[in-house]
């Protein structure tokens, strides 16, 4: 059955109410969102203090000893990077196939895509110990030696990728914003007004702006599907064109990250869609409809990710190596990498994809909101068990050897990560709108209903 | 009778000089709809009559050319490597169509109602795969002594690589004859002759009651999701068992992928093709329309893509990689030894859909899309040849690495094995065999789809919208 909100009996009625109730959060403010944002500030200050005292102190106060040099910090960098996958899938994707459950989903898709890369970027920076250092590795300039940046390498690919995707999602947004950001500026006075006039550039909803706004839509969705697909894809193959250790000279590992990436975006997605739901009261637009669609969306992406992994662990045994085998059983069997293997698999599919089956699970926010953390707690664990382990299993050359422990630095970092991110979407959210309101209104223009003998059936105009 | 449609071909040339392409919308009477298209399912022309006995020719010669390679024997498998890539040309294109209709439903498109019916018909050439498949599993060495998926089960690979490939046949055929149900019914109660009794026997309880339309949908969802895990599973087995496995020291865990990848890209590719026959030649002009080619040609031009995306994934690696096996291989599969057959596969498979449907007048149009249909079709056909021509032709399958069995300066890797008369016949056979059983079977089950699309001309109005008619569509739950 699906929800058929009615927000008015007339368009005016339509109008007036959403754009009344989708900009709550930028014109009012609740006293529990800045108790939020101040809890989340406190998080990240304790973060920020414990990047101060390894950046003063030297990386040794981190976990990372010999032979284990990527650990919390490479993981968290490759997690952020994978939740910044969420926003394209959503918004690119699914507006290119016009599927309308779409509409109160994108704009918080895209606005986790903009912070979980801006999050991810700075850990490759933190983990070098002297982030000052990185321009040498990563700016196509000679800074210092003489030397242009090796194009072969990772390291100047990362940079690369993550900041052609980042200035594209940016894009993205803004476009996307321009038509609410002229709501907003008939709604505000003063500064505020001054600010949003300038981000509206003049929009006045002419049927030439209207074209030209939904051409350049379309075209960015197109465009930004390819940068979508190399980042994750470059992120892998760090680890894919190295030989030295095991695990990760794998050819699956760039569509197997892509996928993994889809997986745990999407999850974030609900999970911030379910949270801002319950804090801005968006009752009517983030609908049982929506997280169902989601959902679903899910079980496909879920399937497809595990069997991914399922060909990325048997091609790795089937020649029967040695070394191969032996990180597998480390991976699997030996603690406590066989604890977090076993927490991976059962939070990242086993738990949450026999619960999405059921349309009860997939329609209560209560369960999507607990099942897609699940996923990504798995997700975050499946990052670390790629990396972690086959840099740590003793092998011939390794003359000094220890396993790895992250130290209370590294967890904090995680943590503040996860705060970092938050905050930034809460205060994002007191400048505009998080559920694009154009194409919500478009949305509602749209709905018809179709009477098929006794039955009535929702239906949708179709332009094209 | 075309006045009552509203309107295929006019929707079809406004779309080409237009701004605003209307989707088609029909509205003529639904008894209307089962009449022409059981008359025209039951007709068969001169030309029709010919090609019949042209495919059914080739099949025939094809099998005496595999009774004359035969006599040489099945202990060398190198001989047979035109065969298996036959077959897998079969497997990859017209065994793989029924998955477009899969999917298609799954996702409730309404445009893909008019073609979903053929894609449905191509598992008959199941049954000439499944022939050719046979002496291919049997002198596919065991597993013992060499690198294999199976670990040593008991039987394998033939028992399991059997099964697989019948229950794929059979899951296909099993998909045609369900959704086929209502529309058996139809010719149970409107047909004549030999196609009553048959359809009398296939159907003789379908009614069209609540409970048994609530089954029909059931059952093809259920199939569906059955076929689906079956065709990714199966291809896995065959890119493994004859082209990973017999190459030694070829590790690379994103060929199954990218071989399903293949498969679904004919899938479309195939039914385009099929749709257009059926259009230009079938008789079935007032159901398909330009809808049917931008629908598919968008999922055509995403799959060319995913297809060159998981080759380079793959390549990248072995690139970098540069050890000694990885450069053999890449020599033997890429650079050297069959780098015809990959030079076309790449402008076949990739360069000319991305260069052709990357414009959506070209996919809004039914002649670009068949275009790209049959140069994916043909690249695909090379693409096995280099595959399974070149896998064949390894000399030791127990042998450690690839780079350790031809060692230079002696030679560094086989050279490309060309095709003898036998093998060409065997190729004609094979494709012809399987089209001579797709063209028999659209004889009998309507290749139009008569419940489906009667179904979606109640899910699709015209509707006034503002100052002009626009198309309002049914989202049922």
């Amino acid at each position: 059955m699906q929800d058929r909100v009615v927000l008015g009996h007339t368009p005016q009625e339509v109008d007036a109410r959403i754009n009344r109730e989708l900009l709550t959060n930028v014109l009012y403010t609740e006293r529990r969102y800045w108790i939020i944002v101040g809890f989340l500030a406190l998080v990240v200050a304790l973060a920020g203090g414990a990047v101060g005292y390894m950046v003063n102190k030297g990386i040794g106060v981190s976990g990372l000893h010999r032979p284990v040099f990527w650990g919390f910090m490479i993981t968290n960098f490759v997690f952020w990077v994978g939740i910044s996958h969420a926003g394209v899938m959503l918004s690119a994707i699914l507006r290119l196939s016009q599927a309308e459950w779409r509409r109160p989903a994108t704009r918080a898709a895209e606005i986790v895509t903009v912070f979980a890369l801006m999050t991810a970027i700075l850990f490759p920076i933190i983990h070098s110990g002297r982030p000052w250092r990185t321009m040498y590795w990563a700016f196509p300039y000679d800074f210092a030696r003489g030397i242009f940046p090796n194009v072969r390498s990772p390291l100047v690919w990362d940079p690369t990728a993550i900041t052609t995707y980042l200035t594209s999602s940016i894009m993205f947004v803004l476009v996307a914003l321009i038509p609410d950001f002229a709501v907003a500026r008939d709604r505000t006075k003063g500064v505020a007004k001054a600010i949003y006039s300038v981000l509206a550039m003049g929009w006045r909803g002419t049927p030439r702006q209207w074209r030209l706004q939904i051409v350049a839509g379309f075209l960015l969705s197109a465009l930004i599907l390819p940068v979508f697909v190399s980042v994750h894809s470059i992120v892998s193959w760090d680890f894919g064109i190295a030989q030295s250790v095991e695990g990760w000279h794998s050819t699956v590992f760039a569509p197997y990250f892509v996928i993994g990436a889809v997986h745990s975006g999407v999850s974030a997605v609900v999970t911030v869609m379910i949270i801002l739901r319950w804090l801005f009261h968006w009752e009517n637009y983030i609908t049982k409809d929506t997280i169902d669609s989601l959902g679903r969306l899910l079980i496909v992406v879920a399937t497809a990710w595990f069997f991914f992994f399922f060909i990325e662990i048997l091609y790795s045994i089937y020649t029967l190596e040695d070394a191969e085998l032996g990180l597998r059983k480390m991976q699997f069997f030996e603690a406590p990498y066989s604890w977090l293997f076993l927490t991976f698999i059962l939070t990242g599919y086993f738990i949450p994809v026999p619960l999405w089956l059921f349309k009860n699970v997939r329609r209560s926010f209560k369960w999507m909101f607990i099942t897609t953390i699940l996923v990504n707690i798995g997700m975050w664990i499946e990052r670390f068990l790629i990396i972690v382990p086959g840099l740590a299993r003793k092998q011939g050359l390794t003359f000094s050897w220890s396993t790895y422990h992250p130290s209370v630095i590294e967890i904090l970092l995680v943590i503040g990560s996860f705060a970092f991110v938050s905050m930034n979407i809460l205060l994002i959210s007191k400048v505009i709108p998080l559920i694009p309101i154009y194409d919500i209104k478009e949305g509602e223009i749209l709905k018809d209903e179709i009477k098929i003998g006794k039955v009535t059936v929702p239906a949708a105009k179709r332009e094209e | 009778m075309s006045s009552t449609v509203h309107d295929a071909h006019t929707a079809h040339h406004e779309g080409e000089g237009e701004h605003h392409y209307q989707p088609q919308v029909l509205t003529m009477p639904h008894a209307e709809v089962t009449q022409t298209v059981l008359r025209v399912a039951s007709t068969m022309g001169r030309t029709y009559k010919l090609a019949l006995a042209l495919f059914g020719g080739l099949f025939i010669a094809g099998f005496i050319a595999f009774i004359v390679r035969a006599q040489d024997g099945f202990d060398t498998f190198t001989p047979w490597g035109y065969l298996m890539a036959t077959f897998a040309f079969i497997f990859t294109t017209a065994m793989s169509a029924p998955i477009f209709s899969v999917t298609q439903r799954m996702v409730r498109s309404h445009w893909r109602r008019p073609m979903g019916r053929s894609a449905e018909i191509m598992s008959v050439a199941g049954i000439v795969g499944a022939l050719m498949f046979i002496p291919l599993v049997l002198m596919l060495p065991n597993a013992a002594d060499r690198k294999s998926i199976w670990f040593g089960f008991p039987g394998a690979p033939h028992v399991y690589q059997l099964a697989g490939l019948i229950g794929i046949a059979l899951l296909g055929m099993a998909i045609l004859y369900v959704s086929s149900l209502p529309d058996l019914a139809a010719i149970r109660d409107h047909g004549k002759g030999w196609r009553k009794s048959l359809a009398t026997k296939l159907a003789p309880k379908f009614r069209g009651t609540p409970r048994q339309w609530k089954g029909v949908k059931a059952m093809l969802m259920v199939l569906g999701a059955l076929y689906f895990l079956f065709l990714i599973g199966v291809h896995t087995m065959i890119a493994s068992d004859f082209a990973l496995s017999l190459v030694p020291g070829w590790k690379d865990a994103i060929f199954p992928a990218w071989h399903a990848i293949s498969g679904l890209q004919s899938a479309v590719a195939s039914t385009i093709l099929v749709t257009f026959l059926l259009y230009k030649f079938g008789g079935y002009k007032d159901y398909i329309s330009v809808d049917q080619f931008w629908g598919a040609s968008k999922i055509m031009l995403a799959l060319s893509l995913l297809w060159m995306y998981f080759w380079l994934s793959g390549f990248m690696i072995f690139w970098y990689g540069r050890q000694p096996v990885e450069q053999a291989l890449i020599k033997l599969f890429f650079a050297e030894s069959y780098r015809f057959p990959w030079a076309m596969a790449v402008c076949l498979n990739f360069a000319v859909p991305f260069l052709l449907l990357i414009w959506n007048g070209a996919r809004k149009s039914m002649i670009v899309p068949t275009i790209v249909a049959c140069s994916i079709l043909l690249g695909t056909f090379f693409d096995r040849i280099r595959i399974y021509v070149a896998s064949f032709s390894v000399a030791d399958v127990r042998a450690d690495a690839l780079h350790n069995i031809h060692v230079e300066p002696f030679l560094e890797n086989p050279p490309p094995h060309l095709p003898g008369t036998a093998d060409v016949f065997m190729i004609l056979g094979g494709i012809g065999g399987a089209i001579f059983l797709i063209m028999l079977a659209m004889k009998f089950f309507p290749p139009i789809s008569i419940w489906e699309v009667t179904e979606g001309m109640l899910y699709r109005k015209k509707k006034r919208f503002l100052k002009r008619e626009i198309m309002v569509m049914g989202k049922p739950d």
